[in-house]
């Protein structure tokens, strides 16, 4: 419920901001809030996020050499299967622990010379209550074997039937609204990494598909006659 | 997949995102030869985009004889080398599995294929004998937007010059006739007087009514991009709806439906109040007229109306907006007072570049021509017009919408240049085309609307129909699809799939799309953009213009089009501009728009002219008055006091909701095309109706329920969805229209703005009814 | 079986050279840019320990500046019954990087 409450407050902060002042004559009117109140849809705001927060270049420049790069196969390796919340893959500091508070180095990413790596963006950074779905593997053996198997990752440029074309959204979009987070800029791994991260309106290209597979086909028998 | 497949693959997969991520750290950075290994073999070619009229400027790969890969071309100074997911998959649309490859005709109620020349003849047969036996005004031709400027030309010179009747008109009249109402009634002359790059010096951008992250993305994405370079640009989006474009927007703004036009009086009136008024621009380019008010909606058959302009000064405009205070207005708008007061202090700011943009929202609407005119008040007032960065900019829906339709003048009314019922107009294209002035009548018949419902009456028996999906796109349909069906009515259906017009259809014309023919298309901005055929059309297709001449030929009209098959687009296109040659509508040659990524037009002496009437960019403008309105004998321009008047249908107890319709990013109008490309139809694989959450939590609906649409004019059961993508306010619900499996205009209203006679499809009265599971 | 790739950074005036040694080491595809002096590189290697070999054997030339890992795929040769069996390398990999935080360069 906590979570809940934080996601609308937060999306209301994002939209509802604040009329700005820089109109003297205007100064004086009291501005109120845009009379649309209601949860935004995350799928639709989510994109857009770092437009408003004003983060407009995400693209960081390299630091030192020797970088550990996250790559897709290692993203996959800390997932059940994709979608998955991923597993901590780094020692936890025992303040953070504690606190549970990954927000410093996870909110907006960036690289962390400690451990000489990105910190990955959280898509979800509203969410706070870290540990409720990420934790913290601290045995590598398994209970009882397990008989899981996890499913084939979405394919490289799934939809992009066309070469060159965008690549579809190969997967939902539910806690996975920023796209930015996991595709732009130095933290995301390179071989889903995108080189415009610069433009927010990423459905204009990139369709979510909603009918995998499906083929249009006229309604009604008889096709072109009636 | 082999292993040595599969191997091969994912290297070039690691090198492909190796390159991309040096792009991205590095931007410029280019690899050459390397990277281009699979891309051999293919040639590419420039076009402009098939779908919206944004125009994009696309590179097209062909290989083979096929088309297989699409490219934003980084030289068209459109879209500088971005599309969107249509755009990048638009080829695919040519190779739809049920694509039309040769010429039917009905026969026992059922479409048998034909050889096209039979056809072709019988087409040219039922003309001709329908003209002979109920007059030439019983006969027509509706095209659309997507007709070229070959196609339209000569659909125009075939029907006015040739047959002689003025049943000439195009879908455009469902999209933007407001549009050009308004920019006749303001401005004397057609199309926006500024050019895209407005949009890289504007400070503030307002969308009215207008969801420009689905429906104009690559101009959005501009927009965004001028943004986040200067983080205080402002986007203010005022619509009816919660959408992608608000949720990107800095500021959402919503109001109810119809009263735009009460809001933007109100912005007007604070802006003079608050002393904003820019006093110098009105005193010397500024005329105020006050026209008709209290109009009608075009319900009636045979409905028949002319606007007139009477003199006002700026004390009557003055007290007109008395009634219009933002206290007022924000009661029946639903926008709070200091909303209003804040909109005009973004249009007053002295140091501020102003955009306003708009497209379906202003132009589908009762009182459209006038939504038009109030826009351009603001801006006229303000003086923030026709300068880089200050620009009023009307939006088109359709590739072609502005070359084809408004520039050709493909409408009851229109001649290439000028208007039928002008003597002087009908004698230069008459001298153009080498046909005796009396051929072409000088009055205007039935625009898009009542032409169907003449088709219904029998007043018209024949109509040919090109590159267009009425028995979709139509209000009130159902009227207009069982008119079509008469048995003594004769439809022919030129198009490249079957779809619910062809159905109707006693003869279906196999036509060659886009790139497999040469064609030129004039987008939003006045630029006009030519391609070369690039494919062969499959099967039989042939070009809609091509199926034109040949059947003029078969009707006795072959001396209007003296040209072969080879240089006809050419010949054509040097016929055509004869029309436009003066400084104030110049266009390209057609060496010239073979060369490049396309033109602006006035195109003088080698120079677009990007601000119109601004004497320092537009060579046809007084350089003594600065501003030179020359489409008003006044040279000015006009600002007219249009009031707030209701919607034709408001919602009532029995029709408690407001509907409104429209597109969404994947699909492009009814479908045809854009359901064809299997990644768009994945995306969005069918129509559903959009409820606010409150809504839909009283009336017990949950997401992806059914529910059953019904209005005074019909009923549709369709899935609900709450939250999906985009948001109606309370009492209003959205269905897209593309579906036509689901025809929402079964229930829409075929009430027009008087002026335009553009149908308003925003705004009807809905009954919601939940089904049972 | 890995494949990654590189983006390589050679220090000022030595593209040339780097690129030569580059591409007389086995399992190693050199593609230069055209215009910067970027190099992009395709390692691909028969095991997880020849891939460590070559990217220390990279990681000594001279003229290397810089070095970022784009793109990196274990086993490309088959379909991955289980693929948490690489992960789980990845895992260690992952976890041997952190742990050598303070050391030498890997």
């Amino acid at each position: 419920m906590i979570t809940v409450v934080a996601l609308s407050m937060f999306w209301i902060i994002l939209i509802l901001r604040p009329l700005p002042d820089e109109h003297d004559d205007f100064r004086s009117v009291a501005m109120v809030e845009a009379p649309e109140a209601d949860r935004p849809i995350a799928a639709e705001a989510g994109a857009f996020r770092d437009l408003h927060d004003g983060l407009l270049n995400v693209a960081e420049a390299l630091p030192s050499p020797h970088v550990f790069v996250s790559t897709r196969a290692a993203r996959a390796s800390r997932r059940a299967y994709d979608g998955a919340p991923p597993l901590i893959p780094h020692p936890l500091d025992p303040l953070v622990e504690q606190t549970q508070d990954c927000t410093p180095c996870h909110t907006y990413g960036g690289y962390n010379p400690e451990l000489r790596t990105y910190s990955p963006r959280s898509p979800h950074p509203e969410m706070t209550n870290c540990m409720q779905c990420h934790v913290r593997p601290i045995v590598s053996n398994a209970f009882v074997p397990s008989d899981w198997e996890m499913p084939a990752l979405p394919g490289y440029g799934m939809g992009g039937a066309i070469q060159g074309a965008p690549p579809a959204i190969p997967h939902p979009l539910q806690m996975r609204e920023h796209c930015v987070s996991c595709h732009g800029g130095g933290p995301a791994a390179p071989d889903i990494r995108t080189d415009h991260p610069d433009r927010f309106n990423c459905r204009q290209c990139h369709a979510a598909i909603e009918a995998p597979g499906a083929v249009f086909s006229r309604p009604g028998p008889g096709g072109s006659d009636r | 997949m082999s292993v040595i497949d599969r191997r091969d693959f994912v290297r070039r997969a690691a090198l492909a995102s190796a390159a991309a991520s040096a792009a991205a750290l590095v931007p410029g950075t280019s690899f050459g030869a390397g990277l281009l290994s699979a891309q051999q073999n293919i040639q590419w070619r420039k076009a402009p985009c098939r779908f919206c009229g944004v125009g994009c400027g696309l590179l097209i790969g062909t290989s083979e004889g096929r088309a297989v890969a699409v490219r934003g071309d980084p030289d068209s100074p459109v879209n500088r080398g971005l599309a969107c997911v249509k755009g990048y998959h638009s080829v695919q649309a040519l190779y739809g599995g049920d694509r039309i490859l040769r010429a039917k005709i009905r026969r026992n109620g059922q479409l048998v294929d034909v050889p096209l020349s039979e056809a072709l003849d019988l087409v040219a047969q039922r003309l001709s004998a329908t003209i002979e036996e109920t007059g030439k005004d019983s006969v027509g031709i509706y095209g659309s937007g997507q007709w070229t400027i070959p196609d339209g030309y000569a659909a125009l010179k075939l029907f006015k010059g040739g047959i002689g009747t003025n049943n000439v008109e195009a879908n455009a009249r469902l999209c933007m006739a407001s549009a050009v109402t308004g920019f006749l009634s303001s401005f004397g002359l057609d199309e926006p007087m500024g050019c895209y790059e407005d949009i890289d010096h504007a400070d503030v951008f307002v969308l009215w009514g207008n969801n420009m992250a689905e429906m104009h993305p690559v101009l959005f994405s501009r927009m965004l991009e001028r943004k986040r370079q200067n983080p205080d640009v402002r986007i203010i989006d005022l619509a009816t709806r919660t959408t992608r474009t608000s949720y990107a927007a800095d500021r959402s703004i919503l109001f109810q439906p119809q009263t735009d036009l009460a809001l933007a009086n109100a912005i007007c009136q604070e802006i003079i109040r608050a002393g904003r008024m820019n006093e110098a621009f009105v005193h010397d380019h500024v005329s105020f007229k006050s026209g008709k008010t209290g109009l009608a909606y075009g319900l009636e058959e045979r409905f028949s109306f002319a606007d007139e302009a009477h003199d006002a000064d700026l004390a009557e405009y003055e007290a007109f907006l008395e009634d219009y205070t933002p206290d007022v207005v924000a009661e029946l708008t639903g926008v709070p007072a200091d909303e209003i007061r804040y909109l005009a202090s973004l249009y007053g700011d002295p140091a501020k570049n102003v955009v306003s943009f708009w497209c379906m929202g202003v132009n589908q609407h009762v009182r459209g021509t006038w939504m038009n005119n109030l826009i351009y008040n603001i801006h006229l007032l303000v003086g923030k017009i026709s300068k880089p960065g200050n620009s009023p900019f009307s939006l088109t829906g359709q590739p072609s919408a502005c070359g084809t339709v408004r520039e050709v003048g493909t409408l009851t009314h229109k001649l290439p240049k000028g208007t039928v019922t002008s003597e002087e107009a009908r004698a230069t294209a008459a001298e153009i085309w080498g046909v005796p002035a009396e051929r072409i009548p000088d009055r205007p018949t039935y625009d898009t609307v009542q032409m169907f419902r003449a088709l219904d009456r029998g007043d018209i028996r024949f109509m040919w129909i090109q590159v267009t999906n009425p028995m979709v796109s139509l209000p009130k349909l159902a009227r207009y699809r069982e008119g079509a069906l008469k048995d003594d009515r004769f439809i022919v259906v030129s198009d490249v799939y079957p779809t619910p017009t062809t159905d109707v259809a006693d003869v279906v014309l196999p036509s060659a799309m886009w790139i497999e023919r040469e064609g030129l298309f004039g987008n939003s901005e006045r630029r006009t953009q030519h391609w070369e055929q690039m494919l062969e059309p499959p099967g039989d297709c042939m070009s809609d213009t091509w199926q034109i001449i040949e059947v003029a030929r078969r009707m006795g009209h072959g001396d209007l089009f003296p040209w072969d098959e080879a240089s006809h687009i050419e010949e054509i296109w040097k016929e055509y501009i004869q029309f436009h040659d003066s400084p104030a509508h110049r266009m390209a040659s057609y060496e010239e728009l073979k060369a490049r990524p396309g033109v602006i037009w006035p195109f003088v002496d080698g120079h677009e002219t990007q601000w119109r009437f601004n004497a320092q960019y537009d060579p046809a403008a007084d350089a003594e008055l600065g501003f030179d309105f020359y489409g008003k004998p006044d040279h000015r321009a006009w600002i007219w006091l249009r009031p707030y008047e209701e919607a034709a249908e408001s919602p009532d107890d029995e029709f408690p909701f407001w509907l409104c319709t429209g597109r969404v990013l994947e699909h492009w109008h009814t479908g045809s095309m854009t359901r064809r490309i299997p990644v768009l139809h994945r995306a969005m694989p069918r129509a559903y109706v959009e409820i606010n959450s409150e809504d839909a939590r009283e009336l017990g609906v949950l997401n992806r329920d059914r529910v059953r649409l019904v209005t005074r004019r019909g009923s549709l059961e369709i899935e609900a969805r709450v939250d999906y993508r985009g948001q109606p306010a309370r009492g209003q619900v959205f269905v897209p229209f593309f579906d036509e499996g689901l025809l929402i205009n079964d229930l829409t209203l075929d009430a027009f703005c008087p002026i335009s006679r553009e149908p308003d499809y925003k705004k009807c009265a809905v009954r919601v009814e939940k089904l049972g599971a | 079986m890995p494949v990654c790739s590189y983006i390589i950074l050679p220090r000022e005036g030595a593209a040339e050279s780097l690129r030569a040694s580059l591409e007389t080491l086995d399992g190693c595809e050199v593609v230069p840019s055209t215009n910067s002096d970027i190099l992009l590189l395709v390692t691909d290697t028969p095991s997880l320990e020849a891939d460590t070999r070559l990217r220390q054997t990279i990681e000594d030339l001279e003229d290397l500046q810089l070095m970022v890992l784009s793109f990196g795929e274990i086993d490309p040769d088959t379909q991955d019954p289980d693929p948490l069996s690489h992960s789980r390398r990845r895992l260690r990999v992952l976890d041997a990087d952190t742990r050598s935080q303070s050391g030498a360069p890997r």
